[in-house]
C-alpha cells in the first residue's frame, strides 16, 4: 500500500530527475487522476490525453512541489483538476454552440487504498456541503468539478449574474465555518 | 478588504472563478501576502477533498510507456524507424508465402532462438515474436492494440534488402506461423515489420498497405 510519505518520497526524487519515482508515482496515483480527468471531461479519449499531459506537468513541476505548501495528494489533485479544467474550457471557447449538457459520470465509493490515500485531514467537505442549500453545494461542486463560470451558474440557477456571485461567495464562507469547525 | 472578502476571493481563485484582471490582481497577491498564500492553500486542501467522491478508474496501460516516450523520447542507440522500409517492402518481390498454423494453447517455454518485439511507433500496437529455427516455428503474442477490422495483418522477414511474407497474423492475440523451409534458417540479424492488408494478406506478394509496425530480431 502506499503512504502519503511514499508519494512526498516520490515527487522528492522526481525533483531530483530520478525516472523510476515518475513510474512509481504513476503507478501507486494514475487511477485516481484519470478518475478526476474522466469525471472533468467526460470523454475517455481527451481524459487519455489530459493524463498524459498531467504526468509531465508533475514531472517538470516536481521541484515547486515543496515550496507550495500542499499534501501530496492535494497537489497531484489539484495539477490534475486544474489541467482537465483547462482543456475543458478550451472545448467550450472553441465551441460556437451551447454548452453540451455532459452526463454525470456515476460515483463510487472509494477503494481502501484511495481511501487511505486521501489525506485525513483534508476530510469534513462533504458533510459541511450537506449543511448549505443544495443548490449552492451543487453549485460549488459544479464549480471545483465541472469547471463551471459564474456565468454558467448564472444561466444554469436563473440567478442574475451579479447576484450568483454574492450567492454562491455567502456559500463558500458558510463552508469554511463549517470546516473550520 | 475584511477578512471574509479574503477568504470568499481565495476559494474563487481555487475555483477559477475569478475574470482575468481579478486573478492577475490575485496572483500578484500570493506573491506577497502570507495570510492570502494561507487562505488559498486551506481552500486547495479543503476542495481537493471532493475528488475523494471520484472513483477511481485504471487508464489504459498503453499510457505509462505514452508518458515516458513524452518526457524522454527513444535513446539514439536503438535503431531508428527505417523510413526506407515503405519502398523496400514494395520494391522487392516476396516470394513462398508461409503457411499459418493457429494454436490456441501456445507459447509454452521452448527451444527458441530469436526474439523481436514488433511495435508501432507510437506504442499503439505490440507484437512479441519468438522464433524456434529447428521447429521452423514462429510464435505470437499481441500485447497492445488489434488488427483493424477488415483488414488482415501481414508479417514481413526484411534480410539486408530482401523482404519475404511470412504471412497473415492470427487475428486472436497468440497464435503461430510455420515458416516455410527456405527461410528458416533467415532470421539471423533480420527485421520483422507488419503491414496493413485485405483479408487474406498482399495479393501481389509486396506490401500494400502502410507498415504500421517494426522490430529487430535479435538472437537469445
Amino acid at each position: 500500500m502506499t503512504r502519503l510519505t511514499d508519494i512526498e518520497d516520490m515527487i522528492a526524487r522526481m525533483a531530483l530527475g530520478d525516472r523510476r519515482a515518475l513510474s512509481a508515482l504513476y503507478d501507486a496515483t494514475s487511477a485516481k487522476l484519470f478518475g478526476v480527468a474522466l469525471r472533468v471531461l467526460n470523454d475517455r479519449s481527451e481524459a487519455e490525453d489530459a493524463l498524459q499531459e498531467i504526468y509531465v506537468k508533475l514531472w517538470r513541476n516536481a521541484d515547486r512541489y515543496r515550496v507550495n505548501g500542499l499534501s501530496p495528494m492535494t497537489w497531484l489533485i489539484t495539477v490534475a483538476r486544474n489541467h482537465a479544467i483547462d482543456r475543458l474550457r478550451a472545448r467550450r471557447a472553441s465551441r460556437a454552440a451551447p454548452i453540451h449538457e455532459a452526463a454525470e459520470v456515476a460515483d463510487g465509493a472509494p477503494n481502501p487504498e484511495e481511501a487511505m490515500l486521501a489525506a485525513a485531514e483534508r476530510g469534513r467537505i462533504g458533510a459541511c456541503l450537506g449543511t448549505l442549500p443544495p443548490d449552492r453545494a451543487d453549485a460549488i461542486r459544479r464549480a471545483y468539478l465541472g469547471g463551471e463560470a459564474y456565468a454558467d451558474l448564472s444561466r444554469r440557477y436563473g440567478v442574475p449574474l451579479n447576484t450568483v456571485r454574492t450567492w454562491l461567495r455567502r456559500g463558500l464562507l458558510k463552508l469554511r465555518e463549517c470546516m473550520a469547525s | 478588504m475584511s477578512a471574509e472578502d479574503d477568504a470568499a476571493l481565495a476559494a474563487e481563485y481555487v475555483l477559477g472563478l475569478l475574470d482575468a484582471p481579478e486573478l492577475a490582481a490575485a496572483e500578484a497577491r500570493l506573491g506577497r501576502d502570507p495570510a492570502f498564500r494561507d487562505l488559498v492553500r486551506d481552500w486547495s486542501e479543503g476542495l481537493a477533498a471532493l475528488a475523494d467522491e471520484i472513483p477511481a478508474v485504471a487508464p489504459p496501460a498503453r499510457l505509462r510507456a505514452a508518458v515516458e516516450r513524452r518526457l524522454w523520447p527513444e535513446p539514439a542507440r536503438r535503431r531508428p524507424w527505417p523510413r526506407s522500409l515503405s519502398w523496400l517492402l514494395g520494391g522487392v518481390v516476396a516470394a513462398g508465402l508461409a503457411v499459418l498454423a493457429l494454436d490456441p494453447g501456445l507459447l509454452r517455454p521452448g527451444p527458441f532462438d530469436y526474439d523481436a518485439r514488433i511495435v508501432a511507433q507510437d506504442g499503439s500496437l505490440v507484437v512479441e515474436a519468438r522464433y524456434d529455427e529447428d521447429a521452423r516455428r514462429l510464435e505470437l503474442r499481441r500485447t497492445a492494440g488489434a488488427v483493424p477490422e477488415g483488414r488482415d495483418l501481414e508479417l514481413w522477414l526484411i534480410q539486408g534488402e530482401v523482404v519475404t511474407s511470412l504471412g497473415v497474423i492470427p487475428r486472436a492475440e497468440t497464435g503461430a506461423i510455420e515458416v516455410v523451409p527456405a527461410l528458416a534458417g533467415g532470421f539471423e540479424d533480420s527485421t520483422l515489420a507488419l503491414s496493413v492488408e485485405p483479408v487474406g494478406g498482399s495479393p501481389t506478394g509486396v506490401a500494400t498497405g502502410p507498415v504500421v509496425a517494426v522490430g529487430s530480431v535479435v538472437e537469445r
